[in-house]
């Protein structure tokens, strides 16, 4: 999953992309409303933590542009402010969520798998593919019942595909969503990164769950 | 009890109308006491010079001997009774009872022997032969043969009588007219303050959170205008002072809430899982950053609320502008060579009245913000001089400068340029401080800006100490 976060406190916002991506997120910064509207709109970020009070360009501003451009990507608000008139106005102009800073590291952990939820249409934490279970607040995966152990990056493929299930993503999708911008990905890396993942999940179960669609990518599916 | 306005008209007003009504119930006690027995005198003066001209034609007739024992015989009427209160005499000098009427001979009693001025009336209120008040009026009257002195008496029962039951009136009048005066008194008071009752009313229902009402002027009497006026410029006072406390207060909270998140982040996400020492190092250090910056702001905010409170004590002494400046260039020197910035400091000694401590904040305040917001290899140019009683330090920078719609707002709390290098560094205080400080000073701080060209701000100190304007106000 790749977040999107704008805030001009750069020491908040190292702070916050060091947590997140400890958590597993690819993170991207920007720092004014200019660069942070520019990174909204040509980055194929899943979701854009937003500061309200930003330089150049304000948080607001930049949420209701988004808007207007037609881009959907889930946005929470972080601001300084606890008004409630403040919470309606962003909410109103299109903001997903909203954080009122100093918040719990963990709350705003959780609002954006909440986020990542209700955009892949899957409403609870477990995502459930026939007999495999996917806890994306532990971070744990069962089939059968039975714990498998996976890397980070084993982690977030899976759960990338699992969001998407039943439709199929893209070799270009999965880096882009997976992976940093700065890590110089080659798309062969995605189909490594499957066989681990089909050794683990698939190997030994009758039912094959990750399949191949020659020519357009990879699918999770039930059947 | 003492203190209430109404109670203190109404004694007053009782106080008065009784003063009024007992002077005017004893003027008139005496005056019908005066005219009363003036009748009685007169009547009395009547009847002795009726005697006094009867007897005249009897002496020219020879006959005064004669008349004088008949006069007794022929009285009639009142006079004729025995001790009716209307009595008569006529009395030698010598004392001899030469007539006498027959009310007083059948008493056998007498009259008391006045003697009176000469051809005058004296007169003299007695106890009569039967112990009733008694009025008598004497005149001594010449005669041929020899002085006779006249004495007539009247009774005052009749005229104490009257004067007795016109006080009986007036004690029953008093009190009833005394109840009803105070009723209608304390009816009138209470009327009278309904429009302050609706005031303090009106009063009473403001608090800290409907200061924005107002007092109808319009509909408060004329003489409790300017007291409504006045009131409504306090709340509005207030409200403003309010107001401003409210914004800084959230102006406050909210400045310390960015830090305050960076200071949580840390904890939460170094805590949530093992780290290398080092780790833990970085994160504290980072946290004793963020909390060094919490000071500076907590700091400020103390110095803009006292400067508010005005507790603020100022020291007054000579400060000298010259050295306290280049004090503070010594200060900001390691900052001005980082971000490559010449200060450069001219103009002549010029010796002021005020505080060491808050100039020196004044004008490190403007360097740092001039070296802070300048452009690598900028400008710094510091002059002192003097206009008009003045010295006048202009702080000019070759920075990105100021737009106009952020210089009208550059000196209120807590607001920031949006600054496109993203130099956010700062408390946005430093500036509202400064313009307390100069303001409390007597002074004023003025800027020219033009952006992308620099901005030039001119302070000016009065050289002699201004007179406290709270102190003037007062």
């Amino acid at each position: 999953m790749r977040i999107l976060l704008v805030e001009d406190e750069k020491d908040l916002a190292a702070i916050i992309k060091q947590g997140l991506e400890e958590e597993g997120y690819v993170v991207d910064t920007a720092h004014d409303g200019e660069e942070g509207l520019y990174m909204a709109e040509n980055y194929p970020v899943d979701a854009v933590v937003l500061d309200i009070m930003l330089p150049i360009i304000d948080g607001l501003t930049v949420l209701s542009t988004m808007r207007r451009k037609g881009i959907k990507t889930p946005v929470i608000l972080l601001t300084a402010r606890d008004a409630l008139m403040d919470k309606i106005k962003g909410l109103d102009t299109g903001a997903d969520d909203y954080l009122t800073k100093p918040f719990e590291f963990a709350e705003l952990v959780a609002r954006l798998r909440s986020l990542m939820r209700r955009k892949g249409e899957v409403k609870e934490a477990v995502i459930r593919i026939a007999d495999l279970e996917i806890n994306t607040a532990s971070h744990e995966v069962k089939r059968g019942g039975r714990e498998i152990k996976l890397s980070a990056r084993e982690y977030a493929l899976l759960e990338f595909l699992a969001y998407n299930k039943n439709a199929v993503v893209s070799r270009s999708d999965i880096v882009e969503h997976i992976y940093h911008e700065e890590t110089d990905m080659d798309s062969n890396v995605v189909d490594v990164y499957i066989n681990y993942l089909r050794k683990k999940v698939d190997k030994g179960f009758e039912k094959k769950l990750i399949r191949t669609i020659r020519g357009a990518g990879y699918m999770l599916k039930e059947e | 009890m003492f203190k209430s306005i109404k109670i203190k008209i109404i004694i007053w007003c009782l106080i008065i109308f009784s003063v009024v009504f007992a002077g005017l119930e004893l003027l008139l006690y005496y005056e019908l006491e005066r005219v009363a027995i003036g009748f009685i005198d007169d009547h009395m003066e009547s009847e002795v010079e009726l005697l006094a001209s009867i007897l005249k034609v009897e002496e020219s007739h020879g006959k005064l001997e004669h008349e004088l024992q008949e006069l007794s015989v022929s009285a009639k009427g009142e006079y004729a009774v025995k001790l009716s209160g209307h009595y008569y005499q006529i009395v030698s000098p010598r004392g001899k009872i030469l007539s006498r009427s027959p009310s007083l001979g059948l008493a056998n009693a007498r009259l008391p022997m006045l003697v009176p001025t000469e051809g005058q009336f004296n007169y003299a209120t007695i106890t009569g032969p039967k112990g009733e008040p008694l009025r008598i009026a004497s005149k001594a009257i010449h005669f041929d043969e020899e002085r006779l002195i006249f004495v007539a008496g009247d009774t005052l029962e009749g005229t104490y009588k009257l004067l007795n039951s016109f006080r009986r009136i007036v004690l029953i009048i008093y009190p009833i007219a005394f109840i009803l005066s105070a009723a209608g008194i304390l009816f009138i008071t209470g009327w009278a303050l309904v429009p302050l009752k609706f005031f303090s009313a009106k009063i009473s229902q403001i608090t800290e959170e409907n200061l924005y009402e107002r007092i109808e002027e319009g509909k408060t009497p004329m003489e409790l205008k300017p007291l409504a006026a006045s009131f409504n410029t306090m709340l509005g006072r207030l409200e403003k002072s309010f107001e401003r406390r409210k914004h800084f207060l959230s102006d406050a909270s909210h400045e310390l809430r960015t830090p305050t998140a960076v200071i949580k982040s840390y904890c939460d996400v170094v805590l949530g899982r093992e780290r290398s020492a080092e780790d833990y190092r970085k994160a504290l250090e980072k946290i004793a950053t963020t909390v060094n910056r919490m000071r500076d702001i907590i700091n400020r905010i103390l110095v803009v609320s006292r400067l508010d409170g005005r507790t603020l004590e100022f020291n007054y002494v000579r400060v000298d502008i010259k050295e306290t400046l280049s004090d503070v260039l010594r200060l900001v020197e390691p900052s001005a060579l980082c971000n490559k910035v010449t200060v450069n400091l001219q103009g002549p000694s010029i010796t002021i009245h005020g505080d060491l401590e808050g100039i020196t904040e004044v004008f490190s305040n403007l360097v740092e913000n001039a070296i802070k917001y300048n452009r690598p290899g900028g400008r710094v140019d510091i002059t002192i001089g003097k206009a008009d009683g003045f010295a006048v330090v202009t702080v000019a920078d070759t920075g990105m400068g100021v737009s106009e719609k952020d210089r009208k707002r550059i000196f209120e709390r807590f607001f920031r340029a949006d600054l496109s290098r993203g130099v956010t560094v700062g408390t946005g205080l430093g500036l509202s401080i400064v313009k307390a400080i100069v303001e409390a000073h007597g002074g004023r701080i003025e800027l020219e800006s033009e952006l992308g060209s620099g901005s030039t701000f001119r302070v000016f100190l009065p050289i002699e100490r201004a007179v406290d304007k709270s102190t003037a106000e007062a």
